[in-house]
Order: structure tokens, then sequence, then C-alpha cells
């Protein structure tokens, strides 16, 4: 008799089971991530989880692309050049757009209210630079200058150029890296920094430096030169 | 008054009985003889059939709201979920409990084959068995072909193109099947006659005619080694055991069939409430290619093995397995309808059970899994693991992007997210030395395709750069000396500490 109970608790179990199966099926093939910072519209939200997220990181932040839930990028980029690059994607660059023309297909009604959606979000009290974030705005570099403010406030974290011991945070001036990434790239980490990674915008504090050492256009300008010419050095 | 209204009764029931003679044919029905030690192990066939009515039940409630045809049945499913007052349920009960029917005949199927209660004189019985098999199979089929949604589509289509492969009928049969050369109205309104005529009508025949066999042969006794069947003596001796020790249907053995049944509607009640109907999924529309199809549980196992099958022996296996199936099962009591009937004493039955459900089981379960088909979204929704990122260098988070750009995960998983096609790679730094990744990425091999042409040599060693990272905690890099230079850099020379951070 009690066997008999077991082989019945046993179905039991079986069939709750496969109950459970189903349900976890259902749960990941219609829910968005529910991950993403509440505050973004529903369907910016959903959006955003599937196209944005893998680069960008599940909250805007954390990673490998840039932070996009930073005020203060979103407010000195502006709407206009958001909607673009959403649009369009970073020529050169990995980001590959998820305007109408990429795999993503969102029509430009979508690309507008993910960006609203996005300053709105994340965008509150952004307080915009006041020197040009883009380097089509930005004066022409020169590298020596940008030798010698590289010296005084890169090096001491990503290492001399030529350098054979790895540097506290790795170099900038790795060929490879140099290939990978666009001038606007290195501008707006220079203007930007990487907060979530401990890296200061253009204001500084840089380490050896006084707190409020702020770089002008020009110097991130000569900056970007430089490290492109220890690239073309290099090759 | 009380008196009176029995009286009426009686005269009505007496009316009745004089001229149809109900009560003299059922009574017999209910009180015959079953084996005293005929248990829990019994129940299963009564609640297949319990599940049965309720699917005649709810399939006749639904048939009154469906449009069974190919442009309003998936709104019409629409309508019944979100309109109609306990549409939902009604949808959810009809799917569960089919689900729940698949599982009992199944498992009544394994007592009668584990007991051998197919052997002398029960033979016809198992055989009619087995066609209701096939029609609860095919009543499952079509019923998700009801659904008119992406499963359904591409399972007609997986089913079209299997017919398609018989030799010289093969083309003629699938016009057949799909009423024409592709799937459309005519499909749907063909599966929807047999989804609500011709299966269910054949089904409760046989089911008419197993039950009319139950009461002709008698319930098989519960197996003892030893005690064996001669078709011979067996009928006579198994009348006067019954006489001796059985026990009446009615109540002894039909009340344990009711507390199962009842217990077995609450956990299908309960399901249909908790998970709601199943689908309809996307709109059938082939065009649409990111479309994930599956089907449902019962057809996992097919669905595993035709994607697992080397494409060689397709059409071989397809077209020779099926046939021995069927005849093995309706076959099996003609092979061996006498002697022992306990499992203790028929190993090789055993094991060939055990075989076969462990086959199907792992079948369906790669099936839910479905791990050689790629994540196809992975490289733009799911996140690199944040601990991945902690503390590396700008070419390793260059590297990461070019994971996420080039798709890498769509096969590969991080952090337990992402495809199974190809290995993980959380630990892959202490697997592979940086040359074995750059010749890895560089020219593929083991079912993975050369990106050597995809990238430039900055990505490759950008990615390479950024997997030697990928290290579980304390493990060292892979020192596996290869024939290619590292390339001088301060990034790439052998770092002191590099880690996990995260872990």
């Amino acid at each position: 008799m009690s066997a008999a109970f077991k082989n019945i608790a046993a179905l039991v179990g079986v069939i709750v089971a496969a109950a459970c199966l189903q349900a976890c099926g259902k749960i990941s093939a219609t829910d968005p991530a529910d991950t993403v910072v509440a505050s973004l519209p529903q369907a910016a939200m959903t959006n955003y989880a599937e196209n944005c997220s893998a680069c960008h990181g599940a909250n805007g932040v954390n990673g490998a692309a840039r932070q996009l839930a930073d005020a203060n990028y979103l407010a000195s980029v502006g709407r206009e050049a958001l909607i673009n690059i959403t649009t369009n994607g970073v020529p050169g660059g990995f980001c590959p757009g998820s305007g109408p023309a990429s795999l993503a297909h969102w029509n430009p009604k979508q690309v507008a209210e993910f960006v609203d959606g996005m300053l709105d979000a994340w965008g509150k009290n952004g307080v915009a630079l006041s020197i040009p974030w883009s380097v089509k705005l930005a004066p022409a570099g020169n590298a020596s200058n940008g030798q010698a403010v590289y010296a005084a406030t890169c090096q001491s974290c990503h290492g001399a150029p030529g350098a054979t011991v790895a540097s506290a945070s790795g170099s900038v001036t790795d060929p490879n890296y140099l290939r990978l990434i666009t001038d606007q790239g290195l501008r707006s980490a220079i203007l930007f920094g990487r907060p979530e990674r401990g890296m200061p915008g253009w204001s500084g504090p840089f380490p050896h430096q006084a707190v409020d050492r702020k770089l002008s256009s020009q110097e991130i300008s000569d900056v970007v030169v430089f490290l492109r010419s220890t690239a073309s050095q290099k090759q | 008054m009380f008196r009176t209204i029995k009286n009426m009764v009686g005269g009505l029931l007496g009316w009745t009985e004089s001229r149809s003679g109900v009560i003299t044919f059922v009574q017999p029905i209910l009180t015959h003889r079953v084996p005293r030690d005929a248990k829990w192990w019994y129940v299963f066939g009564s609640a297949s059939l319990m599940f049965f009515s309720i699917q005649v039940i709810t399939g006749i409630l639904l048939a009154t709201m469906y449009v069974p045809s190919a442009a309003e049945a998936y709104s019409s499913l629409q309508y019944i979920d979100q309109q109609v007052p306990f549409g939902w349920m009604l949808r959810a009960l009809h799917a569960w409990s089919s689900n729940a029917m698949i599982l009992m005949v199944v498992i009544h199927m394994s007592q009668v084959f584990l007991h051998a209660s197919f052997k002398f004189p029960r033979e016809l019985m198992w055989m009619v068995g087995v066609l209701l098999l096939f029609c609860t199979l095919a009543l499952a089929f079509t019923g998700q072909i009801m659904r008119w949604d992406q499963d359904a589509y591409w399972g007609l289509g997986i089913g079209a193109a299997i017919v398609d492969r018989v030799p010289m009928l093969g083309n003629q049969m699938r016009n057949v099947m799909l009423g024409g050369p592709y799937i459309g109205g005519a499909t749907l309104s063909r599966f929807f006659a047999l989804h609500v005529f011709v299966l269910p009508g054949l089904t409760i025949g046989l089911i008419g005619a197993h039950m009319a066999l139950i009461l002709k042969n008698g319930i098989s006794e519960m197996p003892k080694p030893g005690m064996v069947v001669d078709p011979k003596t067996y009928v006579a001796e198994y009348e006067e055991r019954i006489k001796k020790t059985g026990v009446a249907f009615m109540p002894d053995a039909a009340q344990r069939d009711m507390v199962f049944c009842g217990l077995m509607l609450i956990i299908v009640g309960f399901l249909a409430w908790y998970l709601g109907p199943v689908g309809p999924n996307g709109i059938p529309n082939p065009t649409i290619i990111d479309a994930n199809p599956r089907p449902d549980y019962a057809f996992l196992w097919i669905f595993t093995a035709m994607a697992l099958m080397p494409p060689q022996i397709e059409t071989a296996v397809l077209l020779i397995a099926p046939p021995i199936v069927v005849l093995f099962l309706l076959g099996l009591p003609l092979i061996s309808n006498r002697g022992e009937r306990a499992p203790s004493r028929r190993p090789g039955a055993v094991v060939v059970y055990v075989l076969t459900a462990t086959a199907l089981g792992t079948l369906t379960w790669l099936g839910v899994v479905s791990a050689w088909s790629p994540v196809m979204d992975a490289w733009t929704s799911l996140p690199t693991p944040v601990k991945y990122l902690v503390g590396r260098t700008p070419l390793e988070m260059q590297g990461a992007l070019v994971i996420q750009h080039s798709q890498c995960r769509n096969c590969h998983s991080l952090g337990g997210e992402g495809g199974l096609r190809g290995p993980n790679l959380d630990n892959v730094g202490s697997r592979k030395s940086w040359d074995q990744l750059v010749r890895q990425v560089q020219q593929g091999g083991g079912n993975m395709p050369a990106y050597g042409k995809n990238l430039s040599s900055a990505e490759t060693t950008a990615v390479v750069a950024f997997m030697t990272t990928l290290r579980n905690a304390g493990a060292p890099e892979s020192t596996i000396p290869g024939a290619m230079e590292r390339q001088s850099s301060p990034d790439q020379a052998p770092k002191a500490v590099v880690g996990d951070v995260g872990q």
C-alpha cells in the first residue's frame, strides 16, 4: 500500500515539475529584462533590453561600452545628436545603431521615444559641458603639446607610451586599442571619464593634480592627436 | 407525499427498465468482480478516461467560439482568452488536461507493459490500447495545429516535410495532408475536422471496445513471480480465483479511482488557473525569421531526434523507424502471450522499458534546453557580466565589445547566459593559451566557424586579451606554449595579478 502511495506521489511530482518547466519557458520567452532602470518608459525599456544592454549594461551602467545613465553626458551631447547616434550607430565603432536601416528596425518615432525616455530617466539635472563634446567642433590638436598634457594627467594611471610594464589602468597607447577606438571615443572618454570604472572626466581630479584642474578643449584635442601619433610611430 | 414521489420515481424507473433493460445492462458492469489486489496501480486507465471526458466537454465549449479559418483562428483564440468570461480558463483546462491525459496514458501503458497484463487473454485489449495511444497523440498534434500560431505553422511544416520524404507517394501524401502544396486555409479546415470529428469519434469507439474487452476478460491480477500464464488453463483459473477472492468494482475499486481522479482534477485545475492557456504564440507568418517554434511536450523528443540526427540517415530513420515501432507495439502480445508476468522474472522487458523511458526522457529534456540552437538575440540583449569588466584594461574592454558585436555569445555563454552550442567562456583563459585562442578565433574548428576574415587583427587581439582574463578565481593563465610570439605590448605582458575580481 505504502509503495503505491509513493508511486502516486512521484507522479504528482512529475506533473508539478512539468508545469514548472512550462512556467519557466513562458517567463523567459515573454519577459523583457526586468533589470533595466524602471523609470525608462515601458517601450523604451524593452527596446533597450533587447538591443543596447549587451554593451551598455543592464541599467545603462557597468557595460563594456560607454555609460549611458550619465546625466552630464546626455545633457552635453543633446537630444539631436543622441537621436543621430541611436539611429545610425557610431561610424568606425562597434555600435550598430537601431534605426530603420539596422537589424533592430526602430522607426524614427521609436528612436525619439527611446531618446526622450533616456533623457527623462537618466538625464535629470545633467549639466552640459562648456566645451564642445564633438570632435567635429573641437579645435585641431598638436601632438607635442598633447604629450605634455598626457604626461601630466594621464600617465600616472595609463603608463608612458611604449612602457613594458603594465600600468594600473591599462595602456591607452596600445596600437590595437587605438585601432579600435575612434577619435570621438577618445575625446568622450577624456571629457566624461568612465565614472563606473573610477576614471575621472575632464575636470578631474586627476592624481598628482589640483582637484579643480580642468583640461581645455584644445588640450583634449592635443592629447587625442598625441595618442594617434604614438600608434603611427609604432607602425 | 414522500411515498407518492417514491412510487412515481419507481414507476418511471420500472417503465424505462421494462422497455430498455438499462438497469439489467448497467448493473453487472458496475458490480463485475475485480481482483482484490488490484489497488493503486490500476487507477491510471480511469484517470486517462476522465481527462478524455474533460477534453470532450471543454472541446465542445471551445468549438462554440473557435473560428476554424486561417484568417480568424488566431484572433478568435485571443477573443476567447480576453473577452469571453473564463474563456482563458477553458482554454487552459483543455491544454493542461490534454498534457495530463498523455501522461496518464503513458503511465497506464507502462504499468500494463511492466506487469505484462497484455498476455493471454488480453492481447486485443493491448492492441486497442496502442491504437488509443496513437489517437491521443494524434489529438495532441492536431490540437496544437488549432492554435494556428508559429508553433502550429512550423510543426505542420515539419510534418509535411516528413511526409514528403515517402518515396513515390510523398508529394501526393503531402497534398492530402495540407490540402494543397502549401500550408493555408484548407490545411486548418482539415485538421479541424480531424481534431473535432474524426479523432474523437474514433477514440470514443476504441474506448468502448477497450471497456467491453475489460468486462469480457476481467482486470488482470497483480503479477506474482511463479504465477505463469498458460492459455490452456488461465481463463478457468482466473475465474475461480476471482469468484473466491474478487471484490465488486463498485464500490471497492471504483472508490480508489474516484480519489485519484479527484486529486488529478484538482492538480490540473490548479495548473490551468496558475499557468493559464498555452499559446497562441507569434502569428503564423513564414516571413518572420526570428520565430522560435517549439512543439508541445509530447513531441519534443521527435524535435530533438530530428535536430541531432546526422542528415544522411534522416530519411531512412523517418521512414523505417515508425513502422517498426508501430509493429512492435501492436505485435507485442502476439510475440509473448504466455509465461511469467512479474517484472522480476522478465529482466529483458524491464531493460527495454528503462532504456526507452531514459531515451525519451533525455531527448525531451534536450528538446527543452535545445542546446544545439544558438540564442539568436544574446549578442544584443545579454549584458556582459559586470564582474568580467572590473579592472580590465581599455584593450580588454574593447575585446568585451568584440565578443558582443561579433555575436560570440549566441553560441558561447558568459556568466551562465548565452548559447550552449559552444563551450562557455567563463574560464577559457585557463583552458587555452593566448596563442591557442588566436588560432581558434581565426581558424575556427570543432564546429566553430573561422573568424579570421571577419575580425581585424586589432579585434582579434582585443578579444583574445579579454578572454585571457576570464579565469576562475585562483586559476592560473594557461601556459601551453605556442609557436606564435606574443606581440610586445604592456597589456599583453603576463601580469602578476589578473583575476576574476568579482568571484
